[in-house]
């Protein structure tokens, strides 16, 4: 069950790992698979929503009581260490809770997979309604739903390019072990795969070289010798690279090497599509910049809220701006120097800025937390016993 | 009076069963003993070969199907087991034995002087542990003429030896001559130079890490070591077995391995503290149960005042007066205690603006928890009788990505100026976004997290907080369920044992620290360690117990 020695695992026991073998990511085995639980889950909820009222609250209370139920046993039950790591003991020899934790654990997922459609909906049924009521602002809402769409579409293209691309890349490696024919299309692949290495080689000095000189470290006659040897590292590359294809192309058949730059090439290939490019723009240039400009107001905000907080207007607001003022100063070098002259290893030691916000964060502070910490603790030992055994009244349980 | 008999049963029953689980194994006779101690340590029974040390003390040595050997110390003649102490190989262990009681002279410096009285005898301003060594620690002096003397200090029976004394002019140069102690790379190499071998072989498992060295000749060394490297000693040998070659190794390795009988520790999860933590837990699940039980039972209690909580009608109803909505955030996460827990408060919030005909808006990151709040808006407006009032589009889905909800929550507060703002759950960065937009509106704001990172935020921009459990204790304090009080009260009961248990630990884990420890005393392994570091631990457990620097180093 738990081997120790890496070598001697079996290869994928588990379906995903033999289908990925297989050269695709999802088999028909694996589609199958998800349709199956697809039905019975719709299935479930369609039968769950036709039991009355007063018999749902006896089964919902009950599946809560075994979900929880089965974490605190997780926790409990003996666990081994091996050699090969950690092991439970089966549960009468039935159930091994933490082999069993691979297929309770995805289940929250699944129900969340669902109900992100209602999420979704919700979405639908606020923007949608804003635009065709043309009701105040529903510009953003078109372009709210725009993006939705884009992305959606675009994410969905690439996936499908994915599922294309790693089939092909696999009938390449099943291309090397029968030896089939070296032809010119593969040599083209090879080219494209040979290009986008001589690419990466050239942008892993440019890059590091470019900084330098913005740092002023490298003067500008370096620069320049610098990017000159890249571009000669690259041309190396590059023809190395076609010496193989070459190569390949003279005796005929496709070799490994030639196959590895045929697969680059595809990954190249597809990164050239124009979908592709459209969705890591959106993605990198849009999304992910916004998120940083999102994140970047935090600064501002923590200001504006720092200034209110601290106007001294009662003696527990007094109390907060001194710490926080001794707090701030700690990490101030000029402020250091006020206190440098204090004997460090004297009495007078401790009234250093350094050593009394220190001691602010580590005797005042801490324990503070670790209270707060532990008062949360027991509220949600309290609310979880109580779901868990149908005491709650109200949201989880009706 | 009876159920307070019965609670203080339950909990000293408890107790007990936890002091049980934490003390010293007894067993009645020698055949017991050697039965229980086979289990526990997966050997025959007769395994255990019983020594005497010189100085009368009973061990039983027993050898592990690992290898290794544990060595179980007998108080007096009878079965009670004081300790055990763990060994590379019942040899080492036997090796042990032999030594106990063995006269150790004074010592000529005791570590626990050393710093003080090395000092002195330097004349030095300051001086402090520097890094540890092959066998040794070093400390570096700083001299009066600016100038830095470093020792290299071993351990000589119980007492400190300067093996080795130099003199720098920069405290750099001082630091630059030392040997590192190994990490896993130097112990290879250096394992492999001691060995005239090479490493042939490594795997990492979760608990050793195993190498293989083969010399010329085809002879296989494996070697297991502790997964983690000791931050004092280095990379820590526990094992080593020779074989005749690769494959005979791989196959004893496995072969001993592969048997699912071998477990190297059971119910690892205990090991450490025993059943005390579980019967622990269990006392305070019994507290809240019972009071439970008793406020079931009409014996429930008064909730102090929670500002927060009153605020509630306070700012529904100036919502109300200014004809804007009020909103509310479960925060980021996901369905659970948690947001249960929100979504409670805020169905007592939707309640009391359902009354008054106030819109409200219900924004979510989560699908899940956006489900279960459009269910629970929908059940208010149904009992409070006003279906009709009940908008689908005022509880929302925004966004599971934590800056594209942070945006489309500040975009609601600043286009429809909403009058209240209840942020309740687990918040992170965007607390601060949502708190400081609500502000701009000039909104009342009542807040609660569980992210105690993020409460100092919350309580610098908002108009109230709950702290900590407050915000658990809200549904008691709003609804005044019975049970719901009394498990509130039960909270408070586990949270006066849990600050007397910390009072008492505090007493008794400080007496422990004080006490002058006797390397001698030290079962081997912590004595190697002791050896390479016993000042700066001694140092490290004062500092942690005083103000440090009370005490002044007088100068000669």
């Amino acid at each position: 069950m738990f081997h120790f020695l890496a070598q001697t695992e079996p290869p994928g026991t588990n379906f995903w790992a033999i289908e990925r073998t297989g050269g695709s990511l999802l088999s028909q085995q694996a589609f199958m698979f998800i349709l199956g639980a697809f039905i019975v889950t719709i299935l479930l909820i369609f039968a769950i929503s036709r039991i009355p009222s007063n018999f749902r609250k006896p089964i919902t209370v009950g599946v809560t009581f075994f979900a929880g139920l089965f974490y605190v046993l997780e926790f409990l039950w003996p666990r081994h260490i091996t050699a090969g790591g950690q092991a439970t003991q089966s549960i009468f020899g039935l159930i091994d809770l933490q082999e069993a934790q691979g297929i309770v654990n995805p289940i929250s997922q699944v129900l969340t997979g669902f109900l992100l459609a209602l999420g979704v909906l919700s979405i639908f049924r606020v923007h949608f309604g804003r635009l065709f009521k043309k009701q105040k602002d529903w510009f953003f809402s078109l372009v709210l739903l725009g993006s939705l769409f884009s992305i959606f579409i675009l994410g969905m293209i690439s996936f499908a390019g994915d599922l294309s691309m790693e089939s092909r890349q696999a009938s390449i490696d099943a291309g090397v072990r029968e030896g089939v024919a070296m032809d010119q299309d593969l040599a083209a692949l090879a080219r494209l795969g040979s290009e986008a290495q001589s690419r990466s080689v050239f942008e892993n000095t440019k890059s590091p070289t470019l900084r330098a000189f913005q740092k002023r470290e490298i003067e500008r006659a370096e620069y320049d010798r610098l990017i000159q040897e890249a571009l000669a590292s690259a041309d190396e590359a590059n023809a190395s690279n076609e010496a193989v294809i070459q190569a390949a192309l003279d005796g005929g058949t496709l070799t490994a090497e030639a196959a590895a730059l045929a697969k680059d090439g595809l990954t190249e290939q597809k990164a050239r599509t124009g979908s592709e490019q459209a969705f890591q723009f959106l993605y990198q240039r849009g999304l992910l910049a916004m998120d940083a400009a999102m994140f970047s107001l935090i600064g501002f905000f923590i200001l504006s809220a720092a200034y209110r907080a601290f106007r001294v207007r009662s003696i527990e607001a007094s109390i907060l701006m001194a710490t926080a003022l001794v707090v701030l100063l700690m990490f101030v070098p000029i402020a250091l120097m006020l206190t440098s002259g204090l004997d460090p290893d004297s009495f007078a030691g401790n009234f250093r800025i350094d050593s009394v916000g220190s001691w602010l964060l580590s005797t005042i502070n801490v324990p503070a937390i670790r209270a707060i910490d532990l008062g949360l603790g027991l509220g949600l030992l309290a609310m979880g016993l109580r779901i868990m055994l149908g005491l709650e009244k109200g949201v989880a349980s009706e | 009076m009876k159920q307070r008999l019965l609670h203080l049963t339950i909990i000293a029953t408890t107790a007990l069963l936890a002091l049980a689980g934490c003390g010293k194994p007894t067993y009645g006779n020698e055949q017991d003993y050697r039965t229980a101690r086979g289990e526990a340590y997966n050997v025959d029974a007769s395994k255990g070969t019983e020594t005497v040390a010189p100085d009368g003390t009973r061990f039983y040595v027993w050898p592990l199907r690992s290898g290794e050997a544990l060595a179980d110390v007998l108080e007096g003649d009878g079965f009670n087991v004081d300790r055990s102490i763990p060994f590379g190989s019942p040899d080492e262990a036997s090796a042990y034995v032999a030594t106990v009681g063995e006269e150790i002279g004074d010592p000529a410096i005791p570590p626990a002087t050393f710093l003080t009285s090395r000092a002195q005898e330097l004349g030095a301003d300051s001086g402090s542990y520097l890094a540890n060594g092959d066998g040794g620690a070093y400390y570096l002096w700083t001299m009066p003429d600016g100038t830095f003397t470093r020792d290299f200090v071993t351990l000589d029976g119980n007492s400190y030896a300067i093996a080795e004394t130099n003199t720098f002019a920069a405290s750099q140069e001082a630091e630059d001559g030392i040997e590192r102690l190994p990490s896993f790379e130097a112990y290879t190499a250096e394992r492999s130079q001691e060995l005239g071998s090479t490493v042939v072989w490594g795997t990492n498992t979760r608990s050793w890490k195993l190498f293989a060295f083969a010399d010329g000749q085809g002879r296989t060394t494996v070697d297991v070591l502790s997964a983690d490297a000791d931050p004092q000693i280095g990379a820590v040998r526990r094992h080593s077995m020779a074989y005749d070659d690769l494959s005979a190794a791989i196959a004893g390795v496995s072969a001993q391995l592969g048997d699912e009988s071998t477990v190297w520790m059971g119910a690892s999860q205990y090991s450490r503290l025993g059943w005390g933590l579980i019967a622990f837990v269990l006392v305070l699940v019994a507290l809240v149960l019972l009071n439970i039980r008793a406020a079931i039972g009409g014996k429930g209690g008064t909730i102090r005042r929670i500002a927060g909580l009153d605020q509630i009608d306070e700012a529904v109803g100036r919502a109300t007066e200014i004809a804007r909505p009020v909103l509310m955030v479960p925060g980021l996460g996901v369905l659970s205690g948690i947001t249960v827990q929100a979504l409670t408060i805020f169905a007592y919030v939707i309640r009391s603006a359902a009354r008054f005909g106030t819109p409200i808006r219900l924004l979510n990151a989560d699908a899940s928890v956006y489900a279960v709040a459009q269910e629970i808006t929908r059940d208010v407006y149904m009992s409070e009788g006003v279906p009709e009032a009940y908008d689908p589009t005022s509880v929302r889905f925004v966004s599971d990505r934590q800056f594209a909800f942070a945006a489309g929550v500040a975009g609601t507060i600043q286009r429809e100026k909403v009058a209240a703002t209840f942020f309740m759950g687990d918040f992170y960065a965007e607390s601060m976004i949502f708190a400081e937009n609500a502000n701009m509106v000039g909104a009342i704001q009542v807040a609660a997290t569980t992210q105690f990172t993020q409460t100092p935020f919350f309580i610098a921009a908002c108009d109230y907080v709950l702290l900590g459990d407050e915000f658990y204790a809200a549904s008691a304090y709003l609804g005044r369920q019975p049970i719901l009080v009394g498990s509130l009260i039960g909270v408070d009961k586990s949270k006066m044992l849990i600050m007397a248990a910390v009072v008492v630990m505090s007493i008794v884990h400080s007496v422990q620290m004080l006490r002058p420890v006797d390397p001698a005393t030290l079962p081997p392994e912590t004595r190697e360690i002791w050896s390479a570091s016993g000042q700066k631990y001694l140092d490290w457990r004062k500092d942690d117990m005083f103000f440090k620097r009370l005490p002044k180093i007088e100068r000669p």
